[in-house]
C-alpha cells in the first residue's frame, strides 16, 4: 500500500445497519441518501436524517466496487434511495437490485459517475 | 395480475403498478416508475446560474418551491441572506402555489371517486389563485422570479391590493369547497376507512407532508422558520385516521392555512431592496429544505469554485410518498386503487426527475 492510496474505515461500512437502526431509535427519521464521486474517485455515502428537527447526517468512504449493507429491509423508506443509487452510481448494495430508473441494455449505465478529469477540474463536465 | 398504468384513465401520469388480485380484493402490489428519467440531476450541476431557472423545470405543480430550496442553498453557501422583503415574497409565492397544488390533488381525488362536477369547482377555484400568480409573475406555472440572493421580480403596492382582493374572493369559495369535501356523504362512503396507512407505517415509509400529517406524524418543515415563515403564526394540520379522507381533509385545511398565511405576511412588507448580489464561485456543502405541498423537499448541493457544481441531488417528496402505495393498496377493493393512488399526490415528474 503506498501514501497516495485512500484509506477506508471499513468497520464504518461494516456497521452501517447498526448505526443507521441507531438513528432510527434515537427517534431520527431518514430523510435522504446522497452519493457523490469523491475526489479520490471513490464513492462517499450520506445518509441525512431529521433528528429533533434538525438534519443531521452520516458519511464514509468506500472503493467503488465495496459492497455496502442494505438497510431497506429494517426500514422500507430506503429502499428507494438505495435502489437510485444502484442505477445512477453503481453502488453495489446486498440484495439490491437495478432497475428502478433505468432499463438495463437500454439506458446509458451509472449516468452519474464522473470521470476523474471531471472530479478534478473543469467548469463543464460532458 | 393486472396492471395500473403507465397509462390509465385515472392517472394520467406514466407510473405502473402491477396489481395483485383475489377476485375484486388486492393482495399485493409491485411499483414501476422511471418512464419519465430525465438526468435533471446531471443537468443542473452543470452551471449553477442557470440551474436557478432551470430547477423550476424539475416539476411544474411546485416550481416555486423548487427555485426557492435551490436558491436558499445557494445563499447558505455564499454565506450571505435574502432581504426580509424577499423572505416574505417568497413565502407569499410558495403559499399561492400550494394553494394551486392542494386544489389540483383535491380535484384529483373527487374526479378518482366519480364526482366529476366537484373536480371543476376545485379547478375553478383554483384559476383565481393561478391567474393572481400570472399577473405577479408574469406566468402561471414557472415564476421564475427567484434569483440567488432574493427575488428578481418585486411585488408593488397595487399588486399587494390584488393578492388581498384575491384571498378575499377566494377564502369564500374555499370554505364552501371545505364543506362538501367534509360533508357529502357519497365522497365519505368512497374515502373513509380506505387506504388505510397507520401512524407506525408513515414512520417507517418516511413519508411526508400531507400523507404523514394524514397518519398523525405532526412535521411541517415550515416550522422550522425557513423563508419568511419564523414571521408568521401557524401550527401543523394533523389527523389521525391515516385514510383518503384525512388526506383529503388535511390538504383542503392547507388551503385555508395559506390564505391565512398570505394575509399575515402582506402587511409585514418592509421597504427596501428585493435581492443582494452575489460574487464569484462560491465553495462549499449545504443541506436547504422547504416544505413544498406534497411535503419535505431536500436539495444537497456542494459547490467546487466554479461554474459546474461537484454534486446536486434533489429529495422529491413524492419520491418518498408513491413507494408508500406498497403499504396502502393490499387490503383494498380494486375500484378504490385509483382513490387510493391519487390521495398521495404522486408527482412522477418529481419522483423521476
Amino acid at each position: 500500500m503506498t501514501t497516495e492510496e485512500p484509506q477506508f474505515d471499513r468497520s464504518d461500512v461494516i456497521d452501517v445497519r447498526r448505526r443507521f437502526k441507531g438513528f432510527l431509535d434515537a427517534g431520527s427519521r431518514f430523510i435522504a441518501l446522497v452519493v457523490r464521486d469523491s475526489e479520490d474517485g471513490n464513492f462517499e455515502l450520506i445518509y441525512v436524517f431529521d433528528q429533533d428537527e434538525k438534519m443531521t447526517d452520516f458519511r464514509f468512504a468506500i472503493p467503488v466496487d465495496q459492497e455496502v449493507d442494505s438497510v431497506a429491509d429494517i426500514y422500507p423508506g430506503a429502499m428507494t434511495a438505495e435502489r437510485e443509487a444502484v442505477d445512477l452510481f453503481g453502488v453495489r448494495f446486498k440484495g439490491v437490485r437495478p432497475g428502478l430508473f433505468l432499463v438495463e441494455g437500454k439506458s446509458p449505465p451509472e449516468p452519474l459517475r464522473k470521470r476523474q478529469a471531471d472530479v478534478k477540474g473543469g467548469d463543464v463536465p460532458g | 395480475m393486472i396492471p395500473f398504468g403507465p397509462q390509465h384513465a385515472a392517472f394520467l401520469e406514466p407510473v405502473n403498478v402491477k396489481l395483485v388480485l383475489e377476485e375484486e380484493k388486492v393482495v399485493g402490489a409491485e411499483l414501476n416508475q422511471g418512464y419519465n428519467h430525465r438526468g435533471m440531476e446531471h443537468a443542473l450541476s452543470l452551471d449553477y446560474k442557470k440551474s436557478q431557472y432551470l430547477c423550476e423545470r424539475v416539476c411544474g405543480i411546485c416550481s416555486y418551491h423548487h427555485s426557492s430550496c435551490y436558491c436558499q442553498g445557494m445563499e447558505a453557501i455564499y454565506g450571505v441572506e435574502a432581504p426580509l422583503r424577499a423572505q416574505l415574497i417568497r413565502t407569499i409565492m410558495m403559499e399561492c402555489q400550494r394553494l394551486t397544488s392542494h386544489l389540483l390533488a383535491l380535484g384529483h381525488i373527487a374526479e378518482a371517486v366519480g364526482y366529476e362536477n366537484l373536480f371543476m369547482q376545485c379547478f375553478r377555484e383554483r384559476e383565481f389563485v393561478m391567474m393572481l400568480v400570472n399577473r405577479l409573475s408574469g406566468n402561471r406555472v414557472h415564476y421564475s422570479m427567484n434569483v440567488i440572493g432574493g427575488v428578481k421580480r418585486d411585488v408593488g403596492p397595487e399588486q399587494v391590493k390584488d393578492v388581498e382582493a384575491t384571498m378575499k374572493e377566494v377564502r369564500p369559495r374555499l370554505e364552501e369547497l371545505q364543506r362538501v369535501f367534509r360533508r357529502d356523504s357519497t365522497l365519505g362512503k368512497r374515502t373513509h376507512g380506505v387506504g388505510s396507512f397507520p401512524k407506525p407505517a408513515a414512520e417507517s415509509w418516511a413519508t411526508v407532508g400531507p400523507v404523514s400529517r394524514a397518519s398523525g406524524i405532526p412535521r411541517d418543515i415550515r416550522q422550522d422558520g425557513f423563508a419568511a415563515y419564523s414571521e408568521v403564526k401557524f401550527a401543523p394540520i394533523v389527523r389521525e385516521e391515516g385514510d383518503i379522507y384525512a388526506r383529503m381533509m388535511v390538504r383542503m385545511d392547507e388551503c385555508l392555512q395559506s390564505v391565512d398565511i398570505i394575509e399575515e405576511c402582506l402587511p409585514l412588507l418592509p421597504d427596501g431592496p428585493a435581492a443582494v448580489q452575489v460574487k464569484g464561485h462560491p465553495t462549499g456543502e449545504t443541506f436547504s429544505r422547504v416544505e413544498a405541498p406534497r411535503g419535505e423537499l431536500m436539495y444537497y448541493i456542494r459547490a467546487k469554485g466554479a461554474l459546474a457544481l461537484d454534486r446536486i441531488k434533489l429529495r422529491t417528496p413524492a419520491l418518498m410518498n408513491v413507494p408508500a402505495l406498497l403499504a396502502m393498496l393490499p387490503g383494498c377493493q380494486l375500484a378504490d386503487v385509483p382513490g387510493i393512488v391519487v390521495s398521495v399526490d404522486p408527482c412522477i415528474c418529481c419522483t423521476d426527475r
